[in-house]
């Protein structure tokens, strides 16, 4: 009788203080199965995905992209394209200034205008007087957005002279930037996926012309790379 | 002696019996559960194991897998830049109007040499003064850009100003929204 009263006792004991919690740590390591094998599937799906991916085909089609909105202000570009489109044109450039405060911070750094904000996107305001005839000016309107180095044209005057002489035309312009990602997310982030929009876009921007002679090279990734001189710029 | 005495001893009997009774249901309890208890202990071990084991395993998997991923990480810079830079070109587009394509719309108002200046504002409001020879011109101008309306070329066009001089010639303002 007392033994098995003992026996009882050390069951429900045991129950209480060992089945018990044991049940609620496998209901625990089951929900940390079902989490890990998610995140495994997450990454082989990642891994599958970037295993699909030509990455000489990425890198062509990120160097045609930069052209069209590189990585910094690209100064240089910008004239040329503006240039370009001009003698493209048959106008003359009478005259090329940056407008607005241009920060000298670097790109990631620099701080997004309210204008900037607004758009979504980072850009360098800028202005240009052309003259030519009215033909000419048309073209170099119609042309200057359709390059590949983005341009808007914010605002333009056109002052038509009573004689023979060309058009004088004022136009305010934005050029588009984006500076290159400086850090990759974890493993396991979503791969971001290139849609059929972002495709046709890639495509638009291959058919558009390219003014600039010196075309970017792509930059080296620094993802992950450590320079060697930090204050090197 | 009475029937109640002899009772007595019934009564005792009964209670020994009870108790027996109890005990040996008291020990099939203690069996059972003690079964019951390390069966179910063999069996949270088992799958405590198993479990330990997946986990361990999948683990490993998931390691494998990052390396492999890390391994590919210029592709996934790549694309991650491509994607961005995509974003913000689409943006770009969306936003650049063909301004080109409202020569055709000024050339239908007016002729060049009727044009004195022309601006184009943020909002894509056009402001334009024409100087005109005549008031019939200026009538012709007016019809021009009701049709344009019709024609929806052009939006809320305006007579902002409409001055005649001594020798019939007017100078006139009007503004109006293109549509692209």
């Amino acid at each position: 009788m007392i033994v098995s009263g003992a026996i009882v006792l050390f069951c429900v004991v045991a129950i209480v203080l060992a089945v018990a919690p044991s049940i609620l740590k496998i209901q625990e390591m089951l929900s940390q199965v079902r989490d890990i094998a998610a995140e495994a599937d997450g990454l082989q799906k990642k891994l599958n995905t970037l295993n699909t991916l030509d990455e000489q085909t990425l890198r062509f089609q990120l160097a045609s992209v930069l052209t069209a909105v590189p990585g910094d202000r690209s100064f240089p570009s910008l004239f040329e394209t503006v240039e370009g489109v001009a003698a493209r044109t048959g106008v003359s450039v009478e005259q090329m200034s940056l407008s607005g405060g241009t920060t000298l911070a670097t790109p990631s750094a620099a701080k997004l205008s309210a204008a900037d904000r607004k758009l979504g996107t980072r850009t360098v305001p800028f202005s240009v007087t052309v003259n030519g005839s009215i033909s000419a000016v048309q073209e170099f309107i119609t042309l200057a957005p359709n390059v590949r180095r983005l341009l808007r044209i914010r605002t333009f005057s056109i002052a038509f002279p009573p004689d023979d002489r060309p058009l004088t035309v004022s136009i305010e312009m934005d050029a588009f930037y984006e500076p290159l990602p400086t850090s990759l997310g974890t493993a396991k982030t979503i791969l971001p996926e290139l849609t059929a929009a972002d495709v046709a876009i890639i495509d638009r921007l291959g058919n558009m012309e390219l003014i600039t002679q010196s075309a970017e090279a792509l930059p080296e990734p620094f993802i992950g790379q450590i320079k060697p001189n930090p204050f090197s710029p | 002696m009475s029937n109640s005495d002899i009772n007595l001893i019934r009564k005792d009997v009964s209670s020994s019996r009870k108790f027996s009774v109890l005990e040996e249901k008291l020990r099939l309890a203690a069996v059972w559960l003690l079964g019951g208890v390390f069966v179910t202990g063999i069996a949270i071990g088992t799958i405590y194991l198993y479990i330990n084991f997946r986990v361990r395993s999948l683990e490993v998997t998931k390691a494998n897998l990052t390396q492999q991923i890390n391994l590919q990480s210029a592709k996934e810079g790549i694309l991650l830049s491509l994607k961005e830079r995509t974003s913000v070109a689409g943006k770009a587009l969306e936003v650049a109007k063909p301004w080109g394509k409202m020569f055709t719309v000024l050339q239908e108002i007016a002729a060049e040499e009727q044009y004195n200046s022309l601006t184009v504002d943020e909002t894509g409001k056009v402001t334009t003064t024409l100087f005109l020879g005549s008031i019939d011109e200026s009538v012709a101008i007016v019809l021009n850009l009701v049709r344009l309306v019709d024609e929806r070329k052009l939006r809320t066009p305006q007579l902002l100003s409409f001055s005649l001089k001594e020798d019939t010639t007017v100078l006139m303002g009007i503004s109006f929204f293109p549509v692209f």
